[in-house]
């Protein structure tokens, strides 16, 4: 199944086929990751990093499953509550993985997970300085979307809703304004897309990719769910590139009227 | 390993991961991931949330009550 665009896109000066982002969490089993994020067409697979021994997944048997699939790594900084810790784990991510691309996740509230803004936008400016090409985790905020191209961020990330809960665009009308806001920057939906409808919809309003990771990995066959959601970036991206129709408060008959059978003009007696 | 160190000062208490642990005093960073067996490539280092670059381990001493993450890939979203 080619679900590419037969258009190419270009983020962080890497040249895509593919508009989805996929991520490598919460699969049932490192089989079925593998075989869902290729079914998925993606191009771009976040990784993290955690403590050595704690995790016994993690290492050099990740590592080497991971660099098989020969895709593009974003790494996170997920767990990351402060600028300090962003940086650093950023700056270690970028030795492990050998990119200068992060994903800054610098969390500020425990029960939504909703990114901090003004540790992210402190964290950026450090991070671009230091030559890292910043993928930032925001809100759908408007005026921290502008902080955000000011530290340098040449990339923005909004939520569609909190991680891992699968709600879809919980604000449409604020995605659409950061993509009239910022018509030449990508714009990635990260978050909150739990459904293949979710993703068409944000195609639809002319978002350049979508970062999900939950709503594969969860669905009771991922690898099925990785098809679906490859198909619907593809078809939410066409729709967007052939222009929607015109939305209208009223009908109007699409079969012409002119010749409409068994109609005759009343005559009056 | 500095050979001042080895037969006179007592060892260090270090915390690595989370856990307490034990080096020789004047252990560097290239040492103690030998003495610990973090020997696996795709690892990462920070102490104190200050990254230590693989070429700055035998020049980077760990001082008692350090504070060390060793870190490896692992998947994420």
């Amino acid at each position: 199944m080619n679900t590419s665009t037969d258009t190419t896109w270009q983020i962080g000066g890497a040249t895509l086929h593919s508009r989805l982002l996929i991520g490598s969490a919460l699969y049932p089993s490192p089989a079925i990751m593998t075989q869902a994020i290729r079914a998925s067409g993606a191009q771009i697979v976040t990784v993290s990093l955690r403590r050595q021994g704690v995790h016994k997944e993690a290492g050099e048997g990740f590592w080497n499953l991971i660099r098989d699939l020969d895709l593009h790594l974003l790494p996170n900084t997920a767990g990351c509550h402060t600028p300090r810790e962003a940086i650093t784990l950023a700056h270690m991510a970028r030795e492990v993985f050998g990119t200068h691309w992060i994903k800054l996740e610098v969390i500020g509230d425990p029960y939504t997970l909703q990114p901090d803004p003004y540790a992210t936008v402190e964290a950026a400016k450090e991070l671009v300085k230091a030559g890292f090409e910043v993928f930032p985790y925001t809100t759908d905020d408007l005026v921290v979307a502008h902080r955000l191209i000011d530290a340098g961020c040449r990339i923005l990330m909004p939520w569609g809703a909190p991680i891992g809960s699968g709600k879809g665009l919980v604000n449409p009308y604020a995605l659409a304004t950061l993509r009239k806001a910022f018509p030449d920057i990508p714009l990635i939906v990260d978050a909150g897309i739990g459904t293949p409808s979710h993703a068409v919809q944000a195609m639809e309003i002319g978002y350049d990719g979508i970062l999900l990771n939950s709503a594969v990995a969860l669905a009771q066959d991922p690898i099925t769910m990785a098809k679906a959601f490859a198909l619907s970036v593809l078809a939410g991206r066409k729709g967007y590139e052939a222009g929607t129709m015109q939305e209208r408060n009223f009908a109007s008959p699409s079969t012409p009227t002119i010749g409409t059978p068994f109609w005759h003009q009343e005559v009056e007696a | 390993m500095a050979e001042s160190s080895a037969h006179n000062t007592p060892p260090i208490t270090v915390h690595v991961n989370g856990e307490p642990r034990t080096l020789p005093a004047g252990t560097n960073v290239r040492e103690m991931m030998e003495h610990l067996d973090f020997t696996q490539t795709g690892s990462a280092v920070a102490i104190n949330l200050t990254f230590i670059p693989t070429d700055r381990y035998e020049e980077t001493p760990i001082h008692p009550n350090d504070t060390i993450d060793i870190l490896g890939a692992i998947y994420g979203g």
